[in-house]
């Protein structure tokens, strides 16, 4: 199933079920549809992932969720000629299923190679009913092994090729008589741009397991409102029109903080969020070839002002990627770049620039070149653009000139990836449970259309992330390689990692039981608990 | 000309709302000119930011010196809505005079010649057709690529060198032409009235904002460009009025006479045409500064075509984003916008009231 937008996974989540799933109130990996974790068994090049599926679980039709279900859910994000582009390159490792004869609920994933993430990974995607999706079994004659080859011979599979038609239909993503997994939930009203609700299953089999917390379904309707626009959401809760509201403006979340008669109804959150906002700066221009240079920049940014000023205090300084709320990994010995105009002319001085009238010189290849910093950004978004402001702002303190431009969102993509760009900021959003850098900062990737735009890259960082996505054995080990990794980023300074944002969240005092998470989505609804003295 | 001043000196005198317009707006462009000397606390730009989002009047604002109080970033709003004026003057005085000066050119000639009065021999027809794309890429596409690759005066210098050779050369090839061919020698009536229409119908086909987005999606947004693009879609309007006005003026008993006596065009449409036209063009002028000053807002507030440096009232306005109770980044630079826009629609309309009870005597 895949889907574009973060508010769909909310939904999506009470309707289908993975095999693993985040418990938003414990933060911890735990398993939703299988039975345990996986049990995990290396082989040469080969990892074998084997799960059981809980023997109570069932479609909604009450026929039970088995490991033929799996295969084909593989199958669907495999396949040729379907619209899943998403869901493809994630489970691309998974070479094969193999399923028990014995039992219809034991199977095992093959996957080649072996990283730690790959865990969570084989069972973070939301298993489809076979009986629903695909009652001609148009998929069934293909098997999963030859999808992982290349299946282009199958795109004149006739079979595939009806299915495709059906699937790629867009009923198929909008029909409730379709949209029916195996979550406590089903779809019951859904009007476009308007509103979407969900209805309890009366006998869900998840009430019956008595062994878990983290599988819920206690509010009996869940009714989501579709709100394009902040202001909006904001002024519909206040009115009190709303239980609960994610991401509210922090200028706004301030005003609620302080209204005494709103708190008596609302209960305000702000969990540590994933996301992190960061300044990368292109290594390859000679002027910030020298790593003290970019360090003197990385001290006029400001962190402090910046998080001060656009995020009021919602964010958390951080000196790497890592987020300081994982405290075994976060590299604790460092601290984030400060504002220090001293620091950064002693910085200048000595990687060869000399103040003169106008600004800062050096002799590059036998050109005089003066620091100048073309700063740009996402336009129309603000905490960017207050961000490059505040960069300028110190810099022309010190006499270097900042350009700021603010440039549309397909521009700047492709002026990263052709590295076409002094500095940029940028945002990113993960989990806690994997900490794969190696796309972002291994100098593999640094070519032109890679992802490593900043150039960022010594041997020892490389081979400390090929071991952190290979060979890696134990929590800490990876602790300590991602901890050097964190001192080798902010020696290097090119990806300058800012803060981390917290989530701004009201929800109504009338519930328990939330599960407030800073993982998407943030919240639990489907354990909602009405208070007793209610 | 000096009837044009004695109308306005009659509307001082005679009406007091066109008084109270034209002096705030003359105290207002005042403002603007001496800003500079002033020595105001804090530059528009300046980041306080210790003091972000502070509301008016209240005692941390005036112990600050924040007076009228701050934006998201701590800047202050007096300075940035007394700079957003000079700005917005900046912007939209020479705009639309280059605009006003374009549109009357055209105008007036496609009003006065139309489709059959302008006749040119051929071989200088030719000329000028060639001529012109030469103008265009060595007198100036290429001297400016030169200039912001800073490739040196040299070859700037060359470039004019070699546009004069050209031309000198098209010259002589177009008196060669006319000496030893008498078929270039051949009068033909250009049609101005009909390729200056056509133009300001294709321009005005475009909506002026759609072009500013397509435009400002692919080039890093300036003054410049913005500034030319705005004289490039607003001429046609002040084009239009010109003509019919020329169409107006040739038909009068005074003027055909001055052109029985042998006047020569370019005397007659200054000395007798103009004179005529200055009224209705000053109300299409004063009512399309008010129109520019609004669009130049709106760009701002939506952060498209100017740069983010540049101080405005819009810039000012769209700050209320990020927080909607700050009020006073609304009403201070809105309510001054909204004054002035005020302000010249008002002197348009008594211009309007005196130029045609003018015309109608």
């Amino acid at each position: 199933m895949s889907y574009s937008h973060a508010g769909a996974l909310q939904i999506i989540n009470l309707l289908f079920q993975s095999l693993l799933s985040a418990d938003l109130g414990t933060n911890e990996i735990k398993p939703y549809l299988a039975k345990d974790m996986p049990s995990v068994e290396r082989q040469d090049s080969t990892t074998l992932f084997t799960y059981e599926i809980r023997e109570a679980a069932e479609w909604t039709n009450g026929s039970p969720v088995t490991a033929e279900d799996v295969a084909f859910t593989l199958k669907v994000a495999k396949a040729p000629l379907l619209n899943n582009e998403s869901l493809k390159p994630q489970l691309e490792f998974i070479q094969d299923i193999r399923i028990d004869a014995d039992n219809p609920r034991r199977f095992t994933f093959v996957c080649s190679g072996y990283a730690p993430e790959m865990e969570l990974l084989t069972g973070d995607f939301f298993i489809l009913p076979a009986y629903l999706y695909d009652p001609e079994n148009l998929l069934r004659h293909i098997e999963v092994a030859t999808l992982s080859g290349n299946p282009s011979e199958l795109e004149n599979d006739e079979k595939l090729k009806a299915f495709a038609v059906k699937f790629n239909s867009p009923d198929f993503g909008r029909d409730p008589a379709l949209l029916q997994g195996s979550g406590g939930y089903t779809l019951e009203n859904w009007e476009n741009g308007q509103y979407l609700t969900l209805t309890r299953k009366k006998d869900w089999w998840g009430n019956n397991t008595s062994n878990t917390q983290h599988l819920t379904a206690i509010p009996q309707r869940v009714s989501f409102q579709v709100i394009p626009d902040m202001t909006t959401a904001v002024l519909a809760l206040k009115n009190r029109q709303l239980d609960v509201l994610e991401g509210i403006p922090v200028a706004e979340f301030e005003q609620l903080q302080r209204q005494e008669p709103f708190l008596k109804d609302y209960a305000l959150h702000t969990p540590d969020a994933y996301e992190f906002t960061y300044a990368g700066i292109n290594t390859r221009r000679p002027k910030f070839a020298d790593k003290r240079t970019r360090q003197a920049i990385a001290h006029l940014l400001g962190i402090e002002s910046v998080i001060r000023v656009s995020q009021q205090d919602y964010a958390t300084p951080t000196v790497g990627p890592i987020p300081p709320s994982v405290a075994d990994f976060y590299n604790t010995s460092l601290k984030h770049y400060t504002s220090d105009p001293a620091k950064v002319t002693d910085l200048l001085k000595a990687s060869g620039w000399k103040k003169e009238k106008g600004g800062w010189y050096k002799n590059i290849n036998g050109k005089k070149e003066q620091l100048t910093i073309e700063v740009i950004f996402r336009a129309g978004n603000t905490s960017y653009e207050n961000a490059a402001v505040i960069l300028q702002q110190n810099a022309a303190q010190i006499g270097i000139p900042v350009h700021v431009q603010g440039v549309e969102s397909s521009l700047l993509a492709s002026k990263s990836k052709q590295h076409d760009f002094d500095l940029y900021f940028r945002s990113l959003g993960g989990n806690p449970f994997a900490f794969n850098f190696k796309p972002l900062l291994h100098s593999d990737y640094a070519k032109e259309g890679g992802l490593n735009y900043t150039g960022f890259g010594t041997p020892e960082s490389d081979e400390i992330l090929d071991r952190i996505s290979g060979t890696v054995t134990s929590r800490q080990e990876q602790a300590s390689l991602l901890k050097r990794l964190q001192e080798i980023m902010h020696e290097e300074a090119a990806f300058i990692s800012m803060y981390y944002t917290k989530e701004r969240i009201a929800i109504h005092q009338r519930f328990t039981n939330t599960k407030i998470s800073g993982l998407k989505p943030n919240y639990d609804v489907s354990a909602f608990t009405l208070k007793e003295d209610e | 000309m000096r009837r044009i001043w004695q109308s306005i000196k009659s509307l001082w005198k005679g009406k007091w709302g066109f008084r109270i317009a034209l002096l705030y707006l003359a105290l207002l462009l005042l403002l603007a000119l001496v800003l500079p000397l002033l020595h105001l606390p804090y530059a528009p730009n300046y980041l306080d930011l210790q003091h972000p989002f502070l509301a008016p009047f209240t005692a941390t604002a005036m112990e600050s010196g924040h007076p009228l109080g701050t934006d998201g970033l701590g800047r202050d709003l007096l300075a940035n809505v007394l700079f957003g004026a000079r700005t917005a003057f900046l912007i939209s005085l020479p705009v639309m005079l280059c605009a006003a000066l374009v549109g009357m050119v055209l105008g007036t000639t496609a009003g006065y010649f139309g489709n059959r009065g302008l006749q040119q021999p051929l071989h200088r027809i030719l000329r000028w057709v060639l001529s012109t794309p030469l103008l265009l890429y060595y007198g100036l596409y290429l001297p400016l690529k030169l200039y912001s690759w800073e490739s040196g005066y040299r070859h700037v210098l060359l470039s004019f060198g070699l546009l004069l050779g050209l031309l000198i050369l098209l010259w002589l090839l177009s008196e060669g032409l006319q000496r030893w061919f008498p078929y270039w020698r051949k009068a033909v009536a250009i049609p101005v009235d009909k390729g200056v229409m056509r133009l300001t119908e294709a321009l005005t086909s475009i909506p002026r904002f759609v072009l500013i987005l397509v435009l400002a999606s692919f080039i890093p947004p300036s003054l410049p460009l913005l500034s030319l693009l705005l004289v490039f879609t607003l001429w046609p309007a002040i084009a239009r009025l010109s003509r019919a006005e020329m169409l107006r003026i040739r038909q009068l008993p005074y003027f055909e006479a001055a052109q029985s006596i042998g006047n020569r065009p370019a005397r007659l449409i200054w000395r007798h045409a103009l004179p005529n036209l200055a009224g209705p063009v000053l109300v299409a002028f004063t009512f399309g500064l008010g129109g520019l000053l609004a669009l130049e807002s709106s760009l701002s507030f939506l952060n498209i075509g100017v740069p983010t440096t540049l101080v405005s009232w819009g810039r000012t306005i769209s700050s209320i984003r990020s927080n909607t109770s700050a009020w006073w980044l609304v009403l201070f630079p809105g309510g001054l916008l909204s004054l002035t826009v005020l302000a010249l629609y008002t002197c348009s309309y008594y211009f309007n009231q005196a130029f045609s009870s003018k015309s109608s005597q």
